[in-house]
């Protein structure tokens, strides 16, 4: 049973891997024009997604976690909003990505530019005490989601071999 | 039979800290240990305090009894470690040096870097992969809607997010209940079980007041919290005893050292102590098991060498106890005290880096009845202090002028010129008038202690939360010069419209501005220090603390709800020397006859928005010709006292959610520094991002005299500064030690008697500090005081480092004139690159 | 004498080097001497001096139009204080006179230039019960000096610097008989006396002085003196004067081991020298 289920998602799993690739591929290329990081926090999002799908261990910090995040870009007029939830289908916890803002979230995140919005999921320690400072960065509810959300998300450079953005000091 | 207490002085002169490895062995071992010790995150108490409030059948306990039960819950089962052979049982966490998590405040704080924080650059804290996933999985999660911000968040968003704005106050609440000095002599003198038996008899008598009851419940609760663990270090103790068979010396002595602590730890803090060693112990305890209640940060020992006088005077007449014993079991208390630090998130290093717990030690002064309390017991503690320079205990030397001898001031100064640091000196002549103004008894007010870093409170009857409020006064003059509106908050007033600045004709109107942006953050920062206090008594009662005070045991309330005999809060001001030169700057320049320099207010500000880009001439002139505090310039003396008594005035009257008072200070720990590389320019020339002067010390380079600056800051009137300050002031090195302690001392002297309140020293010169900073491995010991207490200067940031360099030096032994940073610090940024904390 | 308004080109406060205790010292502009050392030469004369202080210009060209130099490049010292104003602020560190032993030094320059203006101050410093010092080049009339400033003044300073009359003369500008005159008169008036010799290289510094002046000094029954040692922060400010020293000058301070070879050789010649 347990080896017919493997033959099963094997493809799957690499399917996902191949997808992982894929967005690094995007991020790279993204990184490398350098100027505008408008794609970079959608990217890195989705990247989180299949890394949440993949990996066990880190999937574990979401269960029986249903918070609720949007990130909102001033300049861009950009927003992204991250649910988790948990998905029947797969009987597991799963992140959603979706390409607006979304109500009834946990916390909002308003970024003054996309380089912050582009630092602060991809960079090797997100500062959002230097950014709230700087004044390029704005939060909206409970900030000890936005701890967890960058414990998660700092998973996303690791885990793809990027080297982090390294913050202006 | 012993000798006399009078002889233990000239015994004291013998031990130094080149001799130490000799005439102190232990001492020696144990400071290198404590020097080589990395910090740790300690989840200990964490795991247990979380699991407690997880569990289903605690759900519907008054919090009161839920909390104790919570805190029990780790103390009685918390393992028990000897971590090397210091002859005191107990620690404050499971690791040598550990910094203990506590969710209930920012403990989540680390959350984003739980994978990181072994490795980070700054000031790393060790946390093993195990520990990690226990706060990942099983902590943090259970706090998320739970922490005290997000409690006040829930209630008060609008309010929370002002305090989310990070430039206009701190509120303390957020982070810890502590910064007050429990009555450790009740345990040491009458033991637990008799704050137990007085819960009982209290209890009976209270009738069907369920709230008084649950209270004497929650006491007795934690109480035997404190004797499981004092029984658990005993058994453990003798069980480690047992374990060694070997007959090497070495080992004879740790197994004789850890069967005595056996003995005490199972008597004490039960029952009265009955010897010096017992009575530290039994101390030590209690300090432990508040720390297991309430954040670790200045937690106050008090004054302890009025408490443990008795027992060592005992001891050495009868014989018991020899001075190198006393040293070394005194020793031994220091290096307990050192044994924890905080929690900082690396996100919080560039403000608070590199702090300790800071557990503040109070010696000499007077007694309760205005006498010379100076006793023998004072010296060995100061010889402590001088053989084991380390960042905490941070003791504090009282002195009254008149009262205590002359040797005790020339002792405590030449301990500070040996240490270069420690201790720091405080004039009870201004501090107990101080603390009279605030309606304390004059008993009451003789016997205060210093807490945390300046503050002052009657010890275990003023539950005095001193570090409650820090009010960022540079903010408060950027709202005055914009109409209300905040660097962070673009063209709309959070404060009162006041006026934009060609709507401020003269000094009179700028003031009004400058009052009334204050005292909209005094009322806002009152508020949310009140909501606060409200969701400390909804979520975490202090039975524990409130055991160990007095007041809560006869009114039957928490401490929490105002239980103690003094309720006060603390406000803190950061940026006092530059705010004053700011206004001294503006009056100067906008609003009198200068023929030299002379624009309209609207143009100076624009001048300082552009970081006076383009502005050379006016910036170069309100460096070096305006008025400045520190100089005895007439409108600067003026400026400044009138800046000490608005706030004041703005918090007199102000009621805090005990029922207590407001009392103003001028302390910064390091957030003058912190706090200044993220602030715009200031009307003084202070250009943007560079560091504040620290807690009420004039600007740094700013051309004083000794005298000078002196004068100016004993002018300020202690009445209206009843949270006291830390003045700042850094010597030359001194050589020839007799000339130099003479000197020192009779500046002490001079400066207490011309209204001084507190004075520190750093006796180190510039290029030392530089190169420290620049080769930080040869310096790794380097002990410095920051604003109202010690660290390595390794471990501080690097803006603080830059703040300690350009700390204006003064020559004891030269001309009096300040001696300038030549050349000046340049490049601030590019020297905080090349350097960093490390 | 001068009876020009005098001018005041430095206040020192909580100095532990000019007396005994933490003092006040307020140096007076304006010296008959022209010391070739000198290592406050913007001290020569009673009028105001322009210095410049090129490390701090930033060539703003703001001199060259007539207005103000902001980055104090250019400063003007040598400012009148009214007796009144002086007297206030010396008061300021009476604490730290009383506690430490100190009180007020009266240098210079010649502070004797100045007796109509010292002899408005010193009494009401004496009546505060304030201890007054004076550093002297010994080079004044001593009999206006002996009743109207030498009643309100607890302790002099008194240099000493070349024995020879022509080397002084050569030297420093005038001759020492008067100052030899003068210090041996004080030998017998009720002043604490103390004799301080500059030690310049080659120039006070030799054997030959330092043998006549030991002489000196035993003649009349003066145990010792206090020997300062050179040291070259004048240089700058001769620069900033835009004048050149009228003699080279060493540009190290001398030695410790130096100066401690001369107090040796003083002692060899029966007479006691302090390092100040």
């Amino acid at each position: 049973m347990r080896r017919l289920f493997r033959r099963i998602f094997r493809p799957v799993r690499t399917a996902r891997e191949q997808l992982l690739k894929d967005l690094r591929q995007e991020m790279l290329e993204i990184l490398a024009r350098g100027g505008n990081l408008d794609g970079l926090m959608t990217v890195a999002l989705k990247a989180l997604r299949l890394i949440l799908l993949i990996d066990r261990d880190l999937r574990r910090n979401i269960r029986d976690f249903n918070a609720r995040y949007s990130f909102i870009c001033l300049d861009g007029n950009l927003a992204v909003s991250v649910s988790f939830k948990r998905s029947r289908f797969l009987r597991q916890p799963v992140m959603e990505v979706h390409d607006e803002a979304i109500d009834n979230t946990n916390i909002t995140v308003t970024f003054a530019d996309t380089r912050t919005m582009a630092e602060f999921v991809m960079s090797e320690s997100p500062d959002i005490f230097a950014g709230i400072l700087d004044n390029k960065l704005a939060l909206d509810g409970n900030l000890n989601y936005i701890l967890k959300f960058i414990y998660l998300v700092r998973h996303v450079p690791k885990r793809m071999g990027i080297e982090p953005i390294s913050c202006p000091a | 039979m012993g000798f006399s207490i009078q002889d233990i002085r000239p015994q004291l002169a013998k031990f130094t800290r080149d001799n130490m490895s000799e005439t102190l062995p232990l001492l020696a071992e144990l400071l290198t240990r404590h020097h080589k010790a990395r910090t740790a995150v300690d989840v200990e108490r964490a795991r247990y305090i979380t699991a407690y409030m997880k569990k289903p059948d605690s759900r519907d306990e008054p919090i009161q009894i839920k909390r104790a039960k919570a805190v029990k819950n780790y103390l009685s089962n918390r393992k028990v470690h000897f971590h090397d052979d210091n002859r005191l049982g107990g620690a404050t966490t499971a690791h040598e040096l550990g910094a203990p998590v506590y969710p209930e405040f920012f403990g989540l704080g680390i959350w984003p870097e739980l994978e990181f924080i072994s490795e980070r650059k700054a000031n790393p804290q060790f946390l093993s992969t195990q520990d990690a996933k226990t706060l990942n999985y099983d902590v943090f999660p259970w706090w998320l809607e739970r922490t005290i911000s997000e409690q006040v968040r829930k209630k008060d968003s609008e309010s929370q997010a002002l305090v989310e704005k990070m430039i206009l106050m701190t509120i303390s609440k957020a982070a810890t209940i502590s910064h007050t000095t429990p009555d450790y002599g009740r345990v040491v003198k009458q033991g637990i079980n008799k704050i137990i038996a007085n819960s009982r008899e209290q209890e009976a008598a209270c009738g069907s007041d369920t709230t008084k009851i649950n209270f004497y419940k929650s006491i007795r609760i934690s109480m035997q919290g404190i004797l499981d663990y004092s029984a658990n270090i005993a058994v453990q103790a003798q069980k480690r005893a047992d374990e060694i068979s070997d007959s090497a010396p070495q080992h004879i002595n740790r197994r004789s050292n850890l069967l005595e602590i056996a003995r005490i730890c199972s008597k004490v803090p039960a029952e009265p102590a009955a010897s010096y060693h017992e009575a530290v112990t039994a101390l030590w305890i209690c300090q432990v098991a508040v720390m297991a209640e309430n954040s670790n940060m200045a937690i106050n020992p008090g004054r302890i060498d009025q408490i443990l006088y008795p027992f060592f005077r005992n001891d050495i007449e009868s014989g018991r106890l020899t001075v190198a014993e006393a040293l070394e079991i005194t020793g031994c208390l220091w290096l307990k005290l050192a044994d924890n630090v905080n929690l900082v998130p690396e996100a919080a290093e560039r403000l608070f880096g590199g702090a300790g717990a800071v557990p503040a030690i109070t010696l000499g002064g007077i007694d309760a009845d205005g006498r010379d309390a100076v006793n023998e017991l004072t010296y060995l503690m100061l010889k402590v202090t001088e053989l084991l320079p380390i960042r905490d205990p941070n003791v504090n030397a009282r002195y009254l002028s008149g009262t205590n001898p002359v040797e005790y001031r020339d002792e405590v100064s030449r301990v500070i010129l040996s240490t270069k640091a420690i201790p720091a000196f405080f004039n009870d002549e201004q501090n107990i008038r101080a603390l009279e103004e605030q309606a304390e008894t004059l008993e009451h007010a003789r016997d205060y202690a210093v807490v945390g870093c300046v503050e002052l409170g009657s010890a275990g009857r003023d539950y005095s939360a001193s570090s409650s409020i820090f009010m960022m006064l540079h903010t408060v003059l950027y709202m005055a010069l914009h109409n209300g509106r905040t660097p962070v908050t673009g063209d709309k007033s959070l404060g009162p419209e006041t006026g934009e600045p060609a709507d401020l004709p003269d000094i009179e109107a700028f003031w009004s501005a400058f009052e009334a942006q204050y005292a909209w953050l005094a009322d806002k920062a009152v508020h949310l220090n009140n909501l606060y206090g409200k969701a400390h008594q909804e979520n975490l009662p202090t039975p524990l603390l409130s055991s160990l005070f007095h007041g809560p045991m006869e009114s039957g309330r928490d401490l929490i709800f105002g239980g103690a005999v003094y309720n006060s809060s603390g406000v803190t001001h950061i940026g006092f020397a530059d705010v004053c030169d700011s206004i001294n700057a503006i009056e100067d320049v906008c609003f009198s006859n200068n023929r030299m320099m002379h624009m309209p207010l609207a143009d100076l500000v624009a001048a300082v928005d552009a970081d006076f880009e383009g502005y050379d001439d006016l910036w170069h002139y309100v460096r070096n010709r305006a008025p400045k505090y520190g100089t005895e310039h007439k409108v600067a003396i003026r400026n400044s006292q009138r800046m000490i008594r608005n706030n004041f005035e703005c918090f007199d009257g102000k009621r805090n959610y005990r029922g207590g008072n407001y009392r103003v200070a001028y302390w910064t720990m390091t957030n003058h520094a912190g706090y200044g590389r993220v602030a715009g320019a200031l009307p003084n020339g202070r250009k943007a991002k560079v560091v504040f002067s620290s807690g009420i010390t004039p600007a740094s380079q700013v051309d004083t005299s000794l005298t000078s600056a002196l004068n100016d800051v004993a002018r300020l009137d202690s009445r209206h500064i009843p949270g006291a300050y830390a003045l700042n002031m850094k010597y030359s090195s001194l050589e020839g030690e007799s000339a130099a302690t003479k000197r020192f001392s009779d500046v002490i002297e001079s400066y207490f008697r011309s209204g001084g309140q507190q004075v520190q020293f750093n006796i180190q010169d510039y290029h030392t500090l530089i190169d420290a900073k620049a080769t930080p491995d040869e310096y790794e010991d380097l002990l410095v005081r920051v604003s109202g207490y010690s660290a390595y200067f390794n471990s501080l940031n690097s803006a603080m480092q830059d703040e300690l360099i350009t700390r204006s030096q003064y020559d004891l032994m030269g001309n009096g004139k300040f001696v300038k940073l030549d050349p000046p610090l340049k490049s601030f940024k590019s020297l905080s690159k090349a350097g960093g904390a490390k | 004498m001068s009876s020009l308004k005098p001018l005041v080109f430095d206040i020192v406060r909580g100095s532990c080097v000019d007396g005994p205790g933490l003092r006040s010292v307020v140096f007076l502009k304006g010296c008959p001497l022209r010391c070739v050392w000198c290592h406050n030469p913007e001290s020569y004369e009673v009028t105001p001096d322009l210095l410049f202080d090129a490390e701090r210009c930033r060539k703003c060209g703001n001199c060259l139009e007539g207005r103000p130099c902001f980055p104090g490049a250019r400063r003007v010292v040598g400012q009148y204080y009214p007796p009144s104003e002086l007297i206030e602020l010396l008061l300021r560190d009476r604490l730290y006179y009383e506690q430490s032993g100190g009180g007020v030094t009266f240098s210079g320059g010649e502070p004797t230039l100045f007796m109509h203006y010292l002899e408005k101050i010193l009494p009401c410093l004496q009546a505060e019960g304030i201890d007054v010092a004076l550093q002297t080049s010994g080079y004044f009339p001593f009999i206006p000096f002996a009743s109207r400033l030498l009643p309100f003044i607890n302790r002099i300073a008194f240099d000493l610097k070349l024995i020879d009359a022509d080397l002084h003369l050569a030297y420093t500008g005038v001759s020492n008989d008067l100052i030899k005159a003068n210090l041996t008169a004080l030998v017998s008036c009720d002043v604490e006396l103390s004799v301080r010799v500059p030690l310049v290289p080659e120039l006070t510094a030799t054997r030959s002085n330092l043998d006549g002046i030991a002489l000196f000094l035993r003649q009349l029954g003066i145990e010792g003196c206090e020997f300062m040692a050179y040291n070259p922060s004048g240089l700058s400010k001769w620069k900033q004067l835009d004048r050149t020293p009228p003699v080279p000058l060493p540009e190290e301070p001398m030695t410790r081991a130096e100066l401690e070879r001369w107090c040796a050789y003083f002692e060899s010649r029966g007479t006691h020298a302090a390092k100040a």
